[in-house]
């Protein structure tokens, strides 16, 4: 198999890889999209514990809304304001 | 040292795709954010994956939906189950490992048009 041929065949063999496992995040009910989850798949891969990643995503989670409820916050006191 | 400047970008990618929170936005909120998050996945005390233990919960989820009836779910999450196993790499019980632990509830909540 020439290079080119054989770096397309890893890139959908690894592709189908993560489709697979968001399949599986998606019936688990993990709340993980697709980008998030190659990410972790990076990561993991890398060397960082599972669950240490874990417990970073659901602490980003929980900033996540904190974060938002300050948008939300700006943009109301930003129409009193006017 | 490329690991640890690997680590410290992919962080960054991680915070951005699950908090929307991009840097020029909000700089001394993500530079805190990049930090804690680093420290957590640097420095933890949690034990490495127990690959028996994750297929263990896989089998108990698959069983829990046969029991609640949902056969489809069932069939649905050992096909693919078996699927990632067909093509198991070195990383594949870490990487189921990280999905079960964010689960949440799913023999309550999943539904297979989800």
């Amino acid at each position: 198999m020439p290079p080119a041929d054989e770096r397309t065949g890893k890139q959908a063999a690894a592709q189908q890889a993560v489709d697979i496992l968001h399949e599986i995040a998606t019936i688990l009910n993990c709340q993980l999209d697709r980008r998030t989850l190659s990410i972790c798949i990076s990561m993991i891969e890398n060397g960082v514990n599972p669950e240490a990643l874990a417990s970073a995503v659901r602490e980003l989670r929980n900033e996540s809304v904190d974060i938002e409820q300050q948008r939300l916050a700006a943009a109301l006191g930003g129409r009193k304001r006017q | 040292m490329a690991f640890l400047a690997e680590l410290a970008a992919q962080t960054d990618e991680l915070i951005e795709a699950v908090t929307h929170a991009v840097p020029p936005s909000a700089p001394k909120k993500f530079s805190r954010l990049h930090a804690t998050t680093l420290n957590r996945l640097r420095n933890h005390k949690f034990l490495s994956t127990n690959h028996f233990d994750v297929k263990k919960q896989l089998d108990g989820y698959e069983e829990r939906f046969r029991i609640q009836d949902r056969e489809a779910l069932a069939d649905a999450l050992k096909e693919r189950v078996e699927s990632v196993y067909a093509r198991e790499t070195q990383w594949t019980p870490e990487l189921l490992h990280f999905i079960l632990e964010l689960a949440d509830k799913p023999t309550q909540k999943s539904r297979l048009s989800a």
